[in-house]
């Protein structure tokens, strides 16, 4: 799992209203490389929540992101790598995802977080 | 006014003569201890002759003792047994078998599909048998009692003719003088405080009255009991009557009446009709409450298929009557009933859906109709009883599940109005679902994707079309064949199968188990959403409409759905033939909703032009087919004997019975449950969803298809 995914999961366990964002427990990481997109960054940019971005990124260990951004730091390249590598090269392989409401914890295994709601939490 | 028979309790009924009575108990030892190990030949499979006949539409249920068939067959030749199903309670189909194989042929020549004179003109549908190896006796038959005291349930009594005939019809004219309300099934009237089926309980501040005076002198009768008077729980004033009008072969889903609501004894008349009540306790809590409440499988029901008897039925029942103890009583017209303590809280009760009851081989038929009066006292306070596994005071959450599928059904239709056709949103998955859809797929997932590469250009048409940089969540997304089609877009996909999950991620896509009734995403994140083949999955509307509402939740405003699901009316005629439809009674336990469908068409139109009589059986067959387009089915899947998977997760499906193997076609075949949609169909779920706007709809490929997008 991504931090991009990170960034658009919520608990959505029944009568919890501030499901979002999860924290993170990680016990593995790993970096797979991929192919920096300048153009798809800038697109999906606008839609993340950048403090739960960087929160995230922070829990992780990587704390080149910065606390405030602005559109035009999308033309500058550190930024975009700095971007682009938390977003999309870091994988959470083994840990969970804790609902900061609740408590509930989310396990990750194999880098598959496992969102299933149980009976009573629907 | 009740001035006939005094109280009567525990009278043995003298409904049977003593020695018909042992002939039947014979019978039934005798066709139990060998038990029935044949098999009827698949309908599709080319008939070998054998010396054994598989003979529906005949038997006890029907009225034809064993003895009086085991007499008309032998007319062929020597018959060595005459045999009923194993699993199979309906009575109405038979094993005869003979010694020469030329007799068997004769017979099927002679009465196949001909009035049988000598059966009392009964037309029997007959094909020849395989016995079959190694299937043992399945203990389908549930023991009826006729006196409490030999049923061993705590705090159940039966008084027998409890009022006289006189006062039975004074009752019965009384009620039928006031105002009915017609559920699905059958007909009620509440008095003192409205049940309410959705909740399951009355709603204590509103109160409708006293109950009404003709039902004074039972109550004044029912008040000098001794299960009155002595009672650890009071039980008095009762102040709530139900009474239920049941037309002959409806019966009542098993529960328990909701303990928070009513409190002390339940006290039901029995009149204008007998029917056997099936009592059921579980052994163990290998069912959850949850289960327990909302799916009780209908083991009777089960079993009455048209196909007869097959190897999963016979597991499931046997896995059953493992769980539960199961006992019935038979209930005689004017009989009264009470449950107390133990019958009451811990006990489901449950009124089997037939015409005919068989109690220990002697067949009792419904009347016309069984009218119930069942009085209750509604509770003040929580209920403190000691089966705090049954009791929704002690156990909160157990008063918010949904209720049975019965009086669900009987609410909805009750309403006018066709949006009240889709069913409130039940969040628990169905037991049809967790078993015929996510174990299979768990359980044949690495196969499933080596068969699923192909790409369906009307999808990729759909996914190429969107913006570069578009965040695309796949909803039910398989193997993630679909994941990352569109390059320039991001992928994430979901699924409620771990296995098939695995295998994304492998590939190298993102992907996460999760439920699409409950999307982990927070909304409005997505620029598009995709749910390929997975809404045909969902065993009822509001779940359907559920996983629409949830597609759409997660996209922001402008952004767009394409929907895919299975039609009925598939290109390949042939597919369906290899298909197996549910039938009405697996649907309406299961599948709730169309069962409501069905019922409403068959009451509606040409329940009333059945006639009663020899064909009964096999009209009914019949009118299953004609009355309305089979949507429900249960698709096999074959997974070959050489595949990988079948030494491990399919040894275990093939040994609980969720697959069987097909040793001719050398695979383990698991059934698959899908309901299939008619041309309109999908079109109408996602009209009644707010905020979604139909910009495309499509039939391609024997699938329906739309896009939406959301308002």
């Amino acid at each position: 799992m991504r931090l991009i995914t990170h960034n658009m999961l919520s608990c959505n366990i029944k009568g919890v209203t501030n499901g979002y964002p999860l924290g993170i427990e990680a016990s593995r990481l790993e970096t797979k490389e991929s192919e920096l997109n300048p153009e798809f960054l800038r697109k999906i940019f606008p839609k993340l929540e950048w403090k739960a971005l960087r929160d995230a990124a922070h829990s992780l260990g990587l704390n080149d992101l910065p606390e405030h951004v602005e559109p035009s730091m999308l033309e500058d390249a550190d930024f975009l790598k700095n971007f682009h590598h938390a977003l999309l090269e870091v994988h959470l392989e083994e840990g969970a995802l804790i609902c900061p409401e609740t408590g509930r914890r989310f396990p990750v295994t194999k880098g598959v977080p496992n969102m299933l709601l149980n009976e009573d939490e629907v | 006014m009740l001035s006939g028979a005094g109280i009567s309790k525990r009278k043995e009924l003298e409904l049977f003569g003593r020695e018909r009575m042992q002939d039947g108990q014979e019978e039934r030892r005798r066709s139990s201890s060998s038990s029935s190990c044949f098999v009827k030949p698949s309908r599709f499979a080319m008939e070998e002759p054998t010396a054994h006949l598989y003979v529906a539409n005949c038997g006890p249920a029907v009225g034809i003792p064993i003895s009086v068939i085991r007499d008309a067959f032998s007319m062929f030749g020597r018959v060595t047994s005459v045999l009923q199903p194993a699993g199979d309670s309906s009575g109405s189909r038979v094993y005869v078998s003979y010694v020469n194989v030329s007799d068997a042929i004769a017979a099927r020549q002679a009465w196949n599909g001909r009035p049988c004179d000598l059966l009392q003109g009964r037309v029997m549908l007959i094909q020849h048998a395989v016995p079959q190896q190694q299937q043992p006796p399945v203990e389908a038959q549930v023991p009826v009692f006729t006196l409490t005291k030999d049923i061993g349930i705590p705090g159940l009594s039966l008084y027998t003719d409890f009022i006289s005939p006189e006062d039975e019809q004074e009752l019965l004219t009384a009620v039928d003088a006031e105002q009915w309300t017609t559920l699905a099934k059958r007909r009620v009237q509440h008095y003192g405080y409205e049940f309410l089926y959705k909740t399951r309980n009355v709603d204590k501040n509103q109160k409708l009255g006293v109950l009404p005076l003709s039902v004074e002198p039972v109550l004044s009768k029912v008040a000098l009991l001794s299960e009155m008077t002595h009672a650890k729980e009071p039980s008095l004033p009762l102040d709530q009557l139900t009474v239920n009008e049941y037309p002959r072969g409806v019966g009542l889903s098993p529960h328990i009446d909701t303990h928070s609501a009513f409190e002390g004894s339940i006290i039901s008349l029995s009149l204008a009709g007998p029917c056997i009540m099936e009592f059921r306790k579980y052994k163990k809590k290998t069912v959850t409450p949850v289960d327990e409440i909302s799916h009780v499988p209908d083991l009777q029901e089960m079993s009455h298929q048209e196909d007869g008897v097959n190897d999963q039925e016979v597991a499931n029942l046997r896995q059953l009557n493992m769980e539960m103890e199961r006992k019935a009583l038979f209930l005689p017209q004017r009989s009264l009933l009470i449950m107390s303590e133990e019958a009451r809280y811990a006990w489901h009760h449950y009124i089997p859906h037939h015409k005919l009851d068989d109690i220990n081989g002697q067949i009792v038929s419904r009347g016309p109709r069984r009218v119930s009066f069942t009085f209750r006292k509604v509770r003040s306070g929580p209920c403190t009883c000691i089966f705090p596994e049954q009791c929704d005071s002690q156990q909160p959450h157990l008063s918010t599940l949904c209720p049975s599928n019965d009086d669900n059904n009987s609410s909805e239709s009750s309403s006018k109005t066709v949006p009240s056709l889709v069913k409130p949103f039940n969040s628990v998955t169905p037991e049809i679902e967790k078993t015929y859809v996510h174990k299979v797929y768990d359980a044949i997932a690495p196969h499933f994707s080596a068969t699923r590469f192909a790409k369906w250009p009307k999808v990729a048409l759909f996914l190429n079309s969107l913006e570069a940089g578009s965040v695309i969540a796949d909803a039910g997304c398989g193997n993630g064949k679909y994941l990352g089609l569109n390059p320039k877009c991001l992928f994430v996909g979901c699924d409620i199968s771990p296995p098939l999950v695995e295998i994304c991620t492998q590939q190298g896509h993102e992907a996460l188990v999760a439920d699409a009734l409950h999307l982990p995403y927070r909304t409005g994140f997505c620029d598009a959403a995709i749910s390929i083949a997975v809404l045909h999955h969902l065993s009822n509307e509001g779940r359907r409409v559920r996983a629409i509402e949830e597609l759409l939740r997660v996209v922001h405003k402008k952004g767009k759905v394409l929907i895919t699901v299975w039609a009925v009316e598939q290109e390949d005629k042939n597919l369906l033939s290899k298909w197996t439809p549910l039938t009405c009674k697996y649907m309406d336990e299961w599948v709730d909703d169309v069962g409501t469908k069905f019922k409403r068409n068959l009451s509606t139109s040409s329940l009333g032009s059945i006639k009663e009589g020899s064909n009964e059986d096999l009209k009914e067959l019949t009118l299953e087919k004609d009355l309305v387009e089979q949507q429900e089915y249960f698709v096999p899947w074959h997974l070959p004997y050489h595949r990988a998977e079948v030494g491990g997760a399919s040894a275990a499906a093939v040994a609980s019975g969720l697959a069987k193997k097909d040793d001719t076609k050398r695979a383990v075949v698991y059934n698959r449950y899908y309901h299939c949609f008619v041309q309109g169909e999908l079109e109408r779920l996602v009209s009644g969803v707010p905020g979604a706007r139909i910009i495309d709809q499509f039939y391609d490929k024997s699938n329906w298809c739309v896009v939406i997008e959301r308002l």
